[in-house]
């Protein structure tokens, strides 16, 4: 068996239609985007070829395209403190045996197993000024003046999306946690116990940093999707949202792909995209390179 | 081993499940080789309270109760995705035998990319049928001498304003720009909205400046753009920027107007929150719609003059609304355009001019009494009309036309005017060179 596996071609043979089905899903697409980006196309005539300009469209003449940074960068900002801050907080109170350790675990994580678009109508339904549970809970505890048009104001467009992406996506990062706390042996929480150490100091000098690859892999993906991210900003904002306020990379691309009809415009975004989540992963990756402890 | 044997049992559901899910629908011929054909149009569906969407769901209903062989399978799509969904469908050859559009510009993309069937031949052996429609019908929609659609009704805008307010506050329908102006103090002072008008949907204040920058250049500016010339920092279009942005710092637009749509703005007029809708006479529907609380509180009027403007105030913004064209792949041509003609026929033309107050597409004649009166007195206003111009989006396609729509939301958003307008210019000229 085991000179089997090391066999070269058996190793290829089973690596092979996976590999096939990566280059063909995943590979070829993206080389095909880089290569659309360079023309101008409406998907029924011919694409014409335009070399750069699409590019240099995209750097000096898209006024929208610098809002959509901007949210963008809000999004991923807002997710990353949001999900991996009460990430953490619900994982360390929860990891350590409550009684219903398990049926709260559960119930943070069951929004992201939700369809976004899904997710994405039910909250719309929930910020409706008038009809709205949010608003109606503010006005049922006299809390009136801080009501408003959620989705419709500029103001709190943004925030408003980020409050849902942080709702859906805490429960996941708490479960990464948990399952990383979990792998900690007692007799490390026992011995700073003995030492006279409180929760607070446990949580962040022991539990912290022992699970850092976990974090380093939370962050990673948290980084990437909020780069991406698409589904619930076009369910609760399809123009845009107000003054352009909740357009992000995602929604930009699809808009001038699909609603305008400029594929190429769109493939040019979508390299820009991509370059923007390598950079991003490389300043993850460099930034947790120095954090590793052992235990 | 018990286990094993449920997990592969579940294992075969799950696999024969979505085999069944994923069967591809059963082709062209239905139960009883009967000819199905597909048509896809906008509208919010059978249960909308719309009288032309109910209409366009009894033309379906009614013809497939004659006994003909022919079943209509009627393709509703929400009109905010449906030019998303079509050129989708047609790049990939799927698109229904029978689908809507406005003509122009929008169809022209799909003509020339020949997806289209042109109906030259089905007119012309149907010579009755052909001339019972109105001079120019068939104007919009036909390039290089053929025929891509079928015309049902024609929409022009007016300015529609809520009687009621307007009297409650001691005014009278604005005829200039400082009356409009003065209309809207009023009303803001009074704390009615005086537009109901959004921007998140930006075909909806596109319009409305269309009509500003022809009050103020005339056709000119427009047509020359149209012929493939022009320039878009004509200075009608700098001005008409000036005055929307005027517009909403004065207050004429409800407060968080650009984060509304269409049919928040439809919504906002049925229910009596707002004193002026700068729409398509399409919206006489929506005033007569079952859900609507203004029905006879509503007049309109030829919109305002600007001063020093060269527009003619007897010039519409107007087009052909609902065209049906066909795909050029469909099998049975000749059961569409049975389809078609039943779909003109006199009593839904009819229908459309008494009970929906539009400008139907063929020759009948109405009887005035049951004409509602704001239709009766629109269709008088633009009896005396001296040309009509079409909406951008429509007559510049999908590319320019769309960019037009962005272009006005954005001067709503405060842009330099100027600056926007030179990008747009780049953009046209970028899109023209790519299209030789």
């Amino acid at each position: 068996m085991e000179k089997a596996l090391r066999n070269k071609k058996t190793i290829l043979f089973f690596v092979g239609p996976a590999l096939i089905l990566y280059l063909a899903v995943m590979l070829y697409p993206i080389t095909h985007a880089i290569y659309i980006s360079l023309f101008r196309w409406d998907l029924l005539g011919t694409p014409s070829f335009i070399g750069f300009q699409n590019y240099v469209r995209m750097f000096t003449r898209d006024a929208v395209l610098i809002r959509a940074l901007q949210n963008t960068l809000g999004i991923f900002i807002g997710s990353l403190v949001g999900q991996l801050g009460l990430g953490f907080l619900f994982a360390s109170m929860l990891a350590h045996g409550t009684k219903f350790k398990n049926l709260f675990r559960n119930f943070f994580f069951l929004p992201a197993v939700l369809s976004s678009a899904a997710v994405g109508s039910m909250w719309t339904f929930m910020y409706n000024p008038s009809a709205g549970i949010v608003n109606g809970f503010l006005r049922l505890i006299g809390l009136d003046v801080l009501a408003r048009n959620w989705l419709t104001d500029e103001n709190t467009a943004l925030g408003a999306i980020i409050a849902v992406v942080i709702w859906q996506f805490t429960g996941y990062t708490m479960t990464l946690f948990m399952a990383a706390i979990n792998g900690i042996p007692q007799e490390v929480y026992e011995s700073a116990k003995i030492d006279g150490a409180n929760p607070f100091q446990i949580m962040f000098r022991i539990t912290l940093p022992l699970i850092m690859p976990i974090v380093r892999v939370a962050t990673i993906l948290i980084t990437v999707g909020s780069l991406r991210f698409f589904d619930l900003v076009y369910v609760m904002t399809p123009g845009g949202g107000p003054n352009r306020m909740t357009e992000v990379i995602a929604s930009l691309l699809f808009r001038r792909s699909f609603t305008h009809h400029e594929f190429g415009y769109g493939a040019a975004l979508s390299v820009l995209l991509l370059v923007l989540s390598l950079i991003a992963t490389l300043i993850v990756n460099r930034a947790f390179k120095r954090a590793r402890h052992e235990y | 081993m018990k286990l094993r044997i449920i997990l592969a049992l579940l294992l075969v559901a799950m696999l024969t499940v979505a085999l069944v899910a994923c069967a591809d629908e059963a082709g062209d011929a239905g139960a009883d080789g009967e000819i199905e054909i597909a048509w896809m149009i906008w509208g919010a569906g059978a249960g909308s309270p719309d009288p032309i969407d109910q209409l366009i769901q009894r033309t379906a209903d009614n013809f497939n109760a004659l006994d003909n062989g022919i079943t209509i399978d009627l393709q509703w799509t929400s009109g905010d995705v449906y030019y998303t969904r079509l050129p989708a469908l047609i790049a990939a050859g799927t698109v229904p035998d029978i689908f809507a559009t406005h003509a122009a510009g929008v169809l022209q993309t799909y003509t020339n990319a020949g997806r289209v069937l042109a109906l030259n031949e089905f007119i012309d052996t149907d010579p009755e049928w052909r001339d019972h429609f109105i001079d120019g019908a068939f104007r919009l929609m036909t390039f290089d001498g053929n025929i891509y659609a079928i015309p049902w009704y024609y929409s022009a805008v007016p300015l529609f304003y809520n009687m009621d307010i307007f009297e409650a506050h001691g005014l009278v329908a604005p005829e200039t720009y400082d009356d409009l102006l003065n209309v809207i103090a009023v009303l803001r002072d009074a704390g009615v909205t005086p537009f109901a008008f959004g921007a998140r949907d930006a075909w909806t204040p596109a319009l409305f400046m269309s009509m500003v920058a022809n009050r103020i250049g005339g056709d000119g500016p427009f047509d020359a753009i149209m012929a493939g010339g022009g320039s878009w920092l004509d200075p009608s279009y700098i001005e008409a920027g000036y005055i929307m942005q005027e517009l909403a710092n004065v207050g004429a637009f409800p407060d968080d107007f650009m984060g509304l749509g269409a049919d928040d703005m439809a919504a906002m007029f049925k229910a009596g929150e707002a004193a002026m809708y700068v729409m398509g006479s399409w919206a006489i529907a929506q005033v007569y719609a079952d859900d609507s609380t203004v029905q006879g509180s509503i007049s309109a009027t030829k919109f305002p003059t600007l001063p020093g403007g060269v527009g003619d105030p007897n010039v519409w913004l107007g087009q052909p609304s609902i065209t049906n064209a066909v795909s050029i792949d469909t099998p049975h041509p000749e059961a569409v355009m049975e389809f078609l003609k039943y779909w003109t026929s006199d009593e839904h033309q009819i229908f459309l001019g008494e009970a929906a107050g539009q400008i139907p597409a063929t020759r009948v004649s109405l009887n005035p009494d049951a004409v509602s009166p704001l239709a009766l007195y629109l269709n008088a206003l633009i009896a005396e009309s001296s040309g009509m111009f079409i909406f951008y989006d429509v007559g510049l396609g999908r590319a320019i036309g769309d960019e037009y729509n962005n272009v006005v939301q954005a001067i709503l958003a405060m842009s330099d005017i100027t600056q926007t307008l030179q990008n747009f210019q780049i953009f046209t000229d970028e899109v023209r060179e790519a299209e030789e």
